[in-house]
């Protein structure tokens, strides 16, 4: 048992010793060539609605927006909007809020919406409301 | 009351004064000393601030330069190297300022920027920024996909020649992993080019989808005349149709990324084993 021990803990100093080397800094010069998405949307459920609607919206970040186009003209997108609404404003509320966005997902008005510069897709937060007139330089 | 504290203040700015240029000077040095490098550098922007005459910016820009580096914060770092080159007149330390530069450009994968700094660099160099040289010009050679270069300079770091030419033929392979290949393929039958790619679920998952919409629009055709179904079905099968074989593209991308990273990760254990220490 002793000799485990003494042996575990030479083992794990040789990592540690790795794990400091000098080079480290320089290993992320060239992409690690992770693409997977992290949705943190569904995170922080406080309860079983919450539960089940990250689940779908979970389903369907997985199975199907996955093979997809990027084709929704807003940012956060309809699906994002969907889950963050129905947990901003409940079910009901939030419910309508997302069917509302998405009659508004056409990309025939970006006047009304300011321009995300990361992305480069109309901003449309949940509860977000514009304070001042906006007019957008995209055209 | 008021009276007291009053002249209390009055009484009190006659004998305290603040912190002179070389006592602020003496504290920063204090905690580069300490390795405190985000206090550090607050203290020496202090003195920046406050120099009229800059007296003390030529030892300042270095201490700055290497505390922003030391704390991650790569961009501002190569502003100060900059700085710090440009009011340096001893030879050695230009060249160390200028391969500090590099570096920080390679960490921020601007390789053009970190390339003019490594070809600024002056032909005679001592043996120690030779070799730096060599390493950083192994990394940025690799990461702009210049491999036979890359090679060339870890040769000269790593002792081991055999095992360099060994991951360097590894590397070769990945060049067989063809992007536009797995387009086509996906093309052809969507999924095939996700599978091509390793990527088993997202292949799967593209042919299951695109096969089932397929035959959605099959279905409709027969039942319901073909006009209804390019209607209703025609735009989801090309959604999720184009978007399978563009995302064919972007899979084998990562996925030659991925292989590439490990093969470089490979080749810095093999320069760590060697003792080398950068600068």
């Amino acid at each position: 048992m002793k000799y485990i021990v003494i042996s575990f803990l030479l083992l794990s100093l040789s990592g540690v010793k790795n794990s400091f080397a000098q080079t480290d800094i320089y290993r992320n010069v060239v992409p690690d060539g992770n693409i997977k998405l992290v949705h943190n949307e569904a995170k922080n459920n406080k309860n079983e609605i919450e539960v089940v609607f990250s689940g779908l919206f979970l389903f369907y970040k997985t199975f199907f927006s996955s093979q997809d186009l990027t084709v929704c003209t807003f940012t956060p997108s309809c699906s994002e909007f969907g889950i963050l609404a129905v947990k901003k404003f409940g079910v009901i509320k939030g419910g309508v809020m997302t069917m509302d966005r998405l009659t508004r997902c056409n990309g025939l008005s970006p006047s009304n919406y300011e321009v995300d510069k990361k992305t480069m897709l109309l901003k449309d937060e949940p509860g977000y409301v514009v304070r001042v007139p906006v007019v957008s330089d995209i055209k | 009351m008021r009276l007291a504290i009053i002249l209390t203040f009055i009484f009190e700015s006659f004998i305290v004064s603040g912190q002179t240029l070389p006592q602020t000077y003496e504290f920063a040095e204090a905690l580069y000393s300490q390795k405190s490098y985000q206090s550090a550098v607050e203290a020496y922007k202090r003195i920046l601030f406050f120099d009229s005459t800059s007296q003390y910016s030529k030892a300042i820009y270095p201490k700055i330069a290497n505390s922003l580096f030391e704390t991650g914060k790569y961009q501002e770092a190569s502003d100060y190297y900059d700085l710090a080159f440009f009011s340096e007149e001893n030879d050695s330390l230009k060249t160390y300022f200028m391969l500090k530069k590099a570096s920080s450009n390679l960490i921020l994968r601007q390789y053009d920027y970190a390339q003019i700094e490594l070809l600024n660099l002056p032909d005679s160099l001592s043996e120690n920024f030779k070799i730096q040289k060599n390493f950083l010009e192994s990394i940025l050679f690799f990461a702009k996909g210049e491999f036979e270069n890359s090679k060339d300079n870890f040769n000269k770091i790593i002792p081991d020649q055999g095992k360099v030419e060994t991951i360097f033929k590894k590397n070769k392979k990945i060049d067989k992993i063809s992007p536009k290949k797995a387009k086509i393929m996906s093309m052809i039958i969507p999924g095939l080019g996700q599978l091509y790619a390793g990527d088993i679920k997202n292949g799967l998952n593209s042919l299951i989808l695109t096969g089932g919409l397929f035959a959605l629009g099959i279905n409709s055709a027969i039942n319901n005349g073909f006009l209804d179904a390019a209607i209703s079905v025609l735009p989801w099968f090309q959604r999720y149709y184009q978007g399978g074989f563009n995302k064919a593209e972007i899979i084998t991308k990562a996925k030659i990324d991925k292989k590439r990273f490990q093969i470089f990760n490979q080749l810095l254990d093999e320069v760590n084993k060697t003792g080398f220490k950068p600068i």
